[in-house]
């Protein structure tokens, strides 16, 4: 590739201005100011375009930097030949932002786009930073190092950034840190190992429950078969002892039997002639109460001596004869007749008192007044009832205020009544009635005195102011009525209907009482008269009784007489029936006699005491027959019982005490159930083996996975380390190999032995030790950079090599270098292209 | 007259261990459960006589909830007489002492059940070669014989010779030890018939497939037999080739396609073919998406990832170089394929790489 010419309109000093150039070796070696920087950066500008201005970018950008100050289009064009083809790149740039810039390419004269946006990208195949690291060398120090892009240049990576080594190395060992770290701790073979351990102290616990259950296992068994014997031997001595005790209760029939038997002989020893049946004893017994009820009978004659004085007593009372129904009858007429006189004369002589006479004799108790006191009352009565009308007439005037004048009459006199009613209650205890008439009539005073000063304390508060003639007839009706009441107050005659209404009410009562006092005095001639015939009456009556020796009450008197006829006649028809029964029970008596008689005879027994020697007979007899039966029937049951109970030989061996055996057995019972729970624990924990052991499989296959994982991840981590150094060696050696090359031309110069080894890394070697290239000075660093580049260049192009472009890059270099570095790049002009530009003749090629 | 043949119960065994806890206490808890439904099948069946040829439980030494649990099952189904006869792993177990429970011993015992004599011996060191001469059977009777052991063509301990029970009068002889149903002829004539019932659930990876009982129908003295599958659960190990699928999910239709997946059921499914490298959590995601179509699945693995080295050839960059790296390796062939996947996967900057 070479660069044939160019032409800048407008790029920072530069304007209007074309240059061109040579095949091989380019120099431009002008004063300070020419230009020579500018004419590299345009250069690169063409290629690469120029950044976009960035107010925060710390580098001062080129694009400002070379933006003509006086204005005119930024930019111009490049002319090279590549692959047999004439290229004309067109750049014209913005001030600031590269929206505005325009580029178009030729080829042989005609727009084309083969290269796309990136040109010089497209050409070298480097970015811009790249470009200026290899065919780009300025007098800038400049580091002797390769960039990715550089690398992948050499080693042609066609993917690009995708192949980024470091990226994916850290993926891996990413995932590689997931199964293990390099601290054990919370990664996958850490947690499963952990696992696993916990399973396996599981699964150890488990299998030791699980080897323990054989032992278990075997003392159930054990137990069980004691349970059994323990069991057998307990229904063995159940069996025993129930047997034994069939055997005493059957022994207890047959004491029963025997002491039945003796009772028997002991009580037949007492009969030497014979024991009667019972039912000659109860004959004999029937004999002996009959004979005991005919002599009872016989001595208990029906007509005693009691009936006789009776009867005597009764013959003598009726000497005179019976007396006949009629006779009674009349007398029963003559005691009612006396009965309903009597009635009719205590109904007039006035019976029960009604309430108003009481209360009328109580009022009038002091007695009446007379007809002149009345009539004095009556007329003021009078005088009172004109005095209020004429009152009632005249017209009312204003209220006043009367009160007060008489209430110490009304004191004096409440005090009074008082008085009375104590000495009332006093005279209580000494005669009753007088003392509650006096205690009554002192209440009814201290009421009637409350009540008219009450009443007197209303009527003056309605009092008015009256006129004089109104006022004088008030006064007058007080007056009048003061009068009244004096006179009608002591038979307590008061109230508030006024002394008119009160008056008439005592006038009425007066009347009342008198006419009741008149009525009384016309009964009682008419009671004298009844009197005198009830007493005939009751004479006659009395004197009927009398005859017979009765006294008392009428009604008594008949009731007796009556009982005493019947008895009478009672009495002498039993004397009459008793004198024929006697011979009877005699005849009786003798004929039940001689029964009993033979009876003693033929068991030799006393006529003494027989009743008493029958009855023990009778309690032998029966005692017997019921031990007899008794021991019949025990005998019968001892019997069926042997069959039932199949007692046949009575067994050895006594009854065997079964608490010490059943708790023995009890004891082994619990213990054997305490085992059984065990063993069921135990067995829920064996039986979790199978999962634990599953579980441990299942964490052991994962460890081995992550372990496999991991190692495969350990070897693709070293495989990828191993290719890089593989590409490292086949690309960078050449490259390394060049630079050898390169610098062995400078090496005597620079007087030193320099290595470089994969990683672009220059050394030399001084007393036997490998040193950085840091120690070499500027102008040896700028040949060992310069030598780089070109080792660089070499490699990365190897096909038509591009051209390189030297800013005066050897500024640093001494004049021996720099004739050495001269040689070199004459020779090398050969080969490619170069363009130097340089500010110093010394530098000038 | 029928009678039900079943064996291998073992009552208390233990559980694969690739089922996860919960599967397992699940699996434990259908031995017993499937026992106690088949004596009630018999029950509803009017079936008298159920044969247990051997290893009812699981060890000598069972626990004891197992033991309780079977007495009690035949104590409580007096009309059912139990024909119990001890395999290789409880022949020195408790016999029981329930009036309904026949036993055997190591000298051949006969019973004579409604008109059919059944007749077993339990096997020993003693008795194993010698048991085949010392069998006695009536040409006109129907003859049942329980043994408990593998067929093999020659004689031995837990060993059967078919050949040395033909001729022997035997029309129906009820096998146990092999946990899966197998049948055959027993005499070259047209009498005899010799079955193994298989146990009533499998109780892992290595006992898959139906399982259940044989039920005979006895009539006129001839036997018919057929098989009853009556597992609780099923268990299936099958391999699916899932060549081709670009992700998990494409992977468990597949799986679906090619299995008539049943809720009740226990799976094992081997993932077999040529998957692409980036195809990945094939068995977590799988085993994810076929978790409600069945009680339980396990997902195997077994794809080859496929990486087209050839592709990485002439790749001068560092994922050629990779790959070339790693091929050049020591690792297995399956290793070189993970690694690559996760490197290539690293290197195209994708996060979760496995």
């Amino acid at each position: 590739m070479k660069l044939l010419s160019c032409y800048i309109e407008n790029y920072g000093k530069i304007k209007k201005q074309d240059f061109a150039f040579d095949k091989n070796l380019t120099a431009f070696c002008e004063s300070n100011g020419f230009g020579k920087t500018t004419l590299a950066s345009f250069i690169k500008a063409m290629f690469y375009g120029l950044e976009p201005y960035r107010s925060n970018s710390k580098d001062f950008c080129e694009r400002l930097h070379f933006c003509p100050f006086d204005g005119g289009k930024f930019g111009g064009n490049l002319t090279f030949e590549a692959g047999g083809k004439v290229f004309k790149i067109e750049r014209f740039f913005g001030e600031k932002s590269d929206t505005q810039d325009e580029c178009t390419v030729y080829a042989d004269g005609k727009k084309t786009t083969e290269f796309g946006a990136d040109i010089g990208k497209a050409i070298f195949g480097i970015d811009s930073k790249s470009f200026e690291r290899t065919v780009f060398i300025s007098s800038d120090e400049i580091e002797i190092s390769s960039t990715s892009s550089i690398n992948a240049k050499l080693n042609n990576f066609i993917d690009g950034d995708e192949q980024n080594l470091e990226n994916a190395l850290k993926i891996l060992e990413a995932s590689r840190k997931e199964y293990k770290k390099s601290r054990a701790g919370n990664d996958a073979i850490s947690v499963k190992k952990s696992e696993i351990e916990n399973l396996n102290y599981a699964i150890t616990n488990a299998r030791n429950v699980q080897a323990a259950l054989e032992a278990k296992y075997a003392k159930h068994s054990a137990n069980r078969e004691k349970i059994a014997l323990l069991e057998k031997r307990a229904d063995e001595a159940g069996t025993l002892n129930l047997v034994l005790k069939d055997w005493e209760r059957y022994d207890g029939f047959c004491q029963d039997i025997e002491r039945g038997g003796a009772q028997i002989k002991e009580i037949e020893s007492g009969y030497n002639f014979g024991i009667p049946t019972l039912e000659e004893v109860e004959k004999i017994s029937a004999r002996l109460e009959k004979e005991a009820t005919l002599k009872a009978q016989l001595s208990q004659r029906a007509f005693d001596e009691g009936d006789e004085a009776k009867l005597s007593r009764l013959s003598e009372k009726f000497s005179g004869g019976v007396p006949d129904e009629d006779g009674i009858k009349r007398i029963e007429g003559e005691m009612q007749t006396a009965a309903a006189l009597d009635a009719e004369i205590s109904l007039s002589s006035g019976g029960e008192l009604t309430e108003k006479q009481i209360k009328l004799r109580r009022i009038f108790a002091a007695g009446t007044p007379d007809e002149k006191e009345l009539e004095a009352v009556r007329k003021k009565v009078e005088e009172y009832k004109e005095a209020e009308r004429d009152y009632n007439l005249l017209p009312a005037a204003a209220p006043r205020n009367n009160i007060g004048k008489s209430a110490k009459l009304y004191l004096i006199f409440a005090i009074a009544s008082a008085l009375v009613l104590a000495a009332g209650i006093g005279l209580i205890f000494v005669n009753t009635l007088a003392g509650i008439i006096v205690a009554v009539a002192g209440a009814v005073c201290l009421l009637v005195d409350g009540f008219l000063y009450l009443n007197k304390k209303m009527a003056k508060a309605s009092v008015q102011t009256d006129s004089p003639e109104r006022s004088r007839l008030y006064e007058k009706i007080n007056r009048l009525s003061d009068g009244v009441k004096a006179f009608l107050l002591p038979y307590g005659y008061f109230s508030t209907n006024g002394i008119v209404f009160d008056f008439l009410t005592f006038e009425e009562d007066l009347k009342t009482f008198n006419e009741m006092i008149t009525a009384e005095k016309t009964s009682g001639e008419r009671l004298a008269k009844k009197t005198a015939q009830r007493n005939a009456a009751e004479q006659t009556v009395k004197d009927f009784f009398s005859a017979y020796g009765y006294t008392g009450s009428f009604l008594s008197c008949l009731s007796t007489l009556r009982g005493d006829i019947a008895a009478y006649e009672t009495l002498l028809d039993r004397k009459r029936k008793s004198a024929q029964n006697s011979d009877e029970i005699e005849d009786k008596i003798r004929e039940n006699g001689a029964i009993i008689s033979a009876f003693c005879k033929s068991y030799h027994l006393s006529g003494e005491g027989l009743r008493e020697r029958i009855k023990e007979i009778a309690d032998d007899v029966k005692t017997l027959k019921d031990l007899r039966e008794n021991v019949a029937k025990t005998r019968e049951r001892a019997e069926q019982f042997k069959t039932a109970q199949k007692l046949t030989e009575r067994p050895k061996g006594e009854v065997v005490g079964l608490e010490e055996l059943n708790a023995e057995l009890n004891a082994l019972r619990d213990e054997t159930n305490r085992l059984h729970m065990e063993i069921c624990a135990d067995e829920s924990q064996a039986e979790k083996l199978d999962g634990l052991l599953a579980d441990k499989s299942a964490a052991e296959e994962a460890l081995e996975e992550y372990n496999k994982k991991y190692a495969l991840l350990t070897a693709c981590i070293d495989c990828l380390n191993a290719a890089e150094e593989n590409l490292k060696e086949k690309y960078v050696k050449p490259v390394r190999d060049k630079f050898i090359d390169y610098s062995a031309l400078l090496e005597k110069a620079l007087g030193e032995k320099i290595t470089m080894n994969r990683d672009f890394e220059i050394s030399f070697e001084r007393s036997g030790k490998e040193r950085s290239e840091k120690h070499f000075s500027a102008g040896q660093r700028a040949i060992c950079a310069f030598c780089f580049r070109l080792a660089l260049i070499w490699n990365m192009y190897e096909g038509e090599k591009p051209f390189l472009i030297l800013d005066d890059p050897f500024v640093n270099l001494d004049g021996q270098h720099l004739e050495r570095v001269k040689e070199l790049l004459q020779e090398l002009s050969k080969k490619m292209q170069i363009i130097y530009f340089s500010c110093h003749d010394s530098r000038a090629m | 007259m029928k009678i039900i043949h079943c064996a291998d119960i073992h009552l208390g065994s233990k559980i694969d261990n690739s089922f996860p806890r919960e599967i397992s206490a699940r699996r434990k808890e259908a031995v017993r459960n499937t026992f106690k439904r088949l004596v009630s099948y018999a029950q509803s069946r009017g079936v008298k006589i159920i044969l247990l040829s051997g290893d009812v439980f699981d060890g000598d030494n069972p626990f004891k909830k197992d033991k309780d649990f079977f007495f009690s099952v035949v104590a409580n189904n007096p009309d059912i007489d139990f024909f119990y006869l001890r395999g290789n792993h409880d022949l020195n177990g408790e016999r029981g002492e329930c009036q309904n429970l026949k036993t055997f011993s190591d000298s051949w015992t006969k019973y004579e059940v409604g008109g059919v004599t059944i007749c077993g011996i339990e096997m020993t060191g003693e008795n194993c070669t010698s048991l085949y001469s010392t069998l006695s059977l009536e040409k006109s009777g129907c003859n049942i014989v329980m043994l408990h052991g593998q067929t093999a063509t020659s004689a031995g301990r837990d060993k059967i010779n078919l050949s040395k029970l033909k001729d022997k009068n035997i029309d129906y002889l009820a096998l146990g030890h092999v946990h899966e149903y197998k049948s055959g002829a027993l005499d070259s004539r047209s009498r005899g018939e010799w079955a193994y019932s298989g146990c009533l659930e499998g109780r892992g990876f290595d006992e898959t497939g139906e399982k259940g009982f044989i039920e005979l129908d006895i009539e006129n003295g001839k036997i018919a037999s057929r098989f009853i599958p009556f597992a609780e659960n099923v268990i299936y190990e099958k391999p699916v080739d899932i060549t081709g699928v670009k992700d998990a999910y494409a992977a468990s239709l597949k799986v679906k396609e090619e299995l008539a997946l049943d809720k009740k059921n226990v799976y094992r499914i081997l993932l077999t073919g040529e998957v692409d490298y980036t195809v990945d959590d094939l068995v977590s995601d799988v085993e994810k998406y076929l978790s409600n179509d069945c009680l339980f699945v396990r997902v195997k693995d077994k794809t080859r990832k496929k990486i087209d080295v050839r592709a990485y050839d002439g790749d001068t960059s560092l994922k050629g170089e990779f790959v070339r790296t790693v091929y050049a390796s020591d690792f297995s062939e399956e290793d070189k394929a993970k690694i690559i996947s996760y490197g290539l996967k690293a290197l195209s900057g994708a996060r979760g790489i496995e």
